[in-house]
């Protein structure tokens, strides 16, 4: 736990309330708790504007000149808000277990072990979320010449 | 065997000239994603326009040869642009700015991607 005292040093108008945007924040002068609430709301702007991007992505209307700009922000945002093992279902498994991991994402399907219930990743649910995302967005990009199956990460 | 032959077959010859492709690329989609953004103001520093039309400039150049100095100018351009622009696509979700913004934030993120790839290539040749 920070001392008081570090706390008390947080200037005023660098606050997590005060900033401009999240990236203006001053997260050296936080507490603990402050800062991991801070880095919990980033991930939640990020995963929220992967998915505005995708929805974008995946419009019909969207016009072609647009989309290879749009396509690079979205792999970005993905890549920011996802964990890249969980992403693909190379969980945070071993051996034989990983594979089925595998298997299960490559169905459309979360795999639970039997006896450890899912991975423990803090990312794990939003990478779920995002495969669900890169279907869709892979199935409206067919025919596009885009790839939207991979994101990095 | 010709020296130009040897040259061109350089796996690290053949990166720097990809990664100079990859930055005229999006070079381009930043200039035509910014011509359908009618006021900056969001998305930068006031020197954004300026950026922006140099960016344009150094291609125009490009276009017309003096390969060297034309290529410098791009990635002059090109890291005015970046340094210019300060809108984070986290904060483009929040301001609002719809697909028009959203693609030109894109487009940044291609050209700060495509300057990164030139530098490594580029550091990798010394």
């Amino acid at each position: 736990m920070f001392p008081d005292s570090a706390r008390n040093a947080r200037a005023p108008s660098r606050g997590r309330r005060g900033a401009a945007t999240l990236t203006d924040m001053d997260t050296t002068t936080m507490g603990l708790d402050e800062r991991l609430a801070a880095f919990n709301e980033l991930d939640a702007l990020t995963e929220q504007a992967a998915e505005a991007l995708a929805a974008v992505l995946a419009s019909p209307v969207l016009s072609e000149h647009r989309r290879p700009p749009l396509h690079e922000a979205w792999q970005l945002m993905e890549m920011d808000s996802t964990c890249g093992d969980c992403g693909e279902g190379r969980c945070h498994w071993g051996g034989a277990t990983k594979d089925e991991s595998i298997a299960a994402a490559k169905a459309g399907q979360d795999y639970v072990h039997p006896h450890e219930g899912r991975c423990g990743c803090a990312r794990h649910d939003a990478s779920v979320r995002g495969r669900e995302r890169r279907f869709r967005v892979s199935a409206a990009l067919a025919g596009t010449g885009e790839a939207g199956d991979a994101p990095r990460g | 065997m010709p020296l130009g032959n040897t040259i061109a077959r350089d796996p690290v010859f053949r990166r720097i000239v990809y990664a100079w492709d990859q930055l005229e690329e999006a070079a381009g989609h930043v200039i035509a994603m910014a011509a359908e953004i009618p006021d900056f103001g969001p998305y930068g520093t006031d020197e954004l326009p300026a950026a922006v039309s140099a960016l344009e400039a150094s291609r125009t150049d490009l276009a017309g040869g003096g390969a060297e100095v034309a290529l410098d100018k791009l990635a002059d351009g090109a890291r005015w642009v970046s340094r210019a622009f300060t809108l984070t696509p986290g904060g483009a979700i929040q301001a609002g700015i719809g697909e028009a913004g959203l693609a030109l934030v894109g487009a940044v993120l291609m050209l700060r991607g495509a300057l990164m790839d030139l530098d490594m290539a580029k550091a990798a040749a010394v």
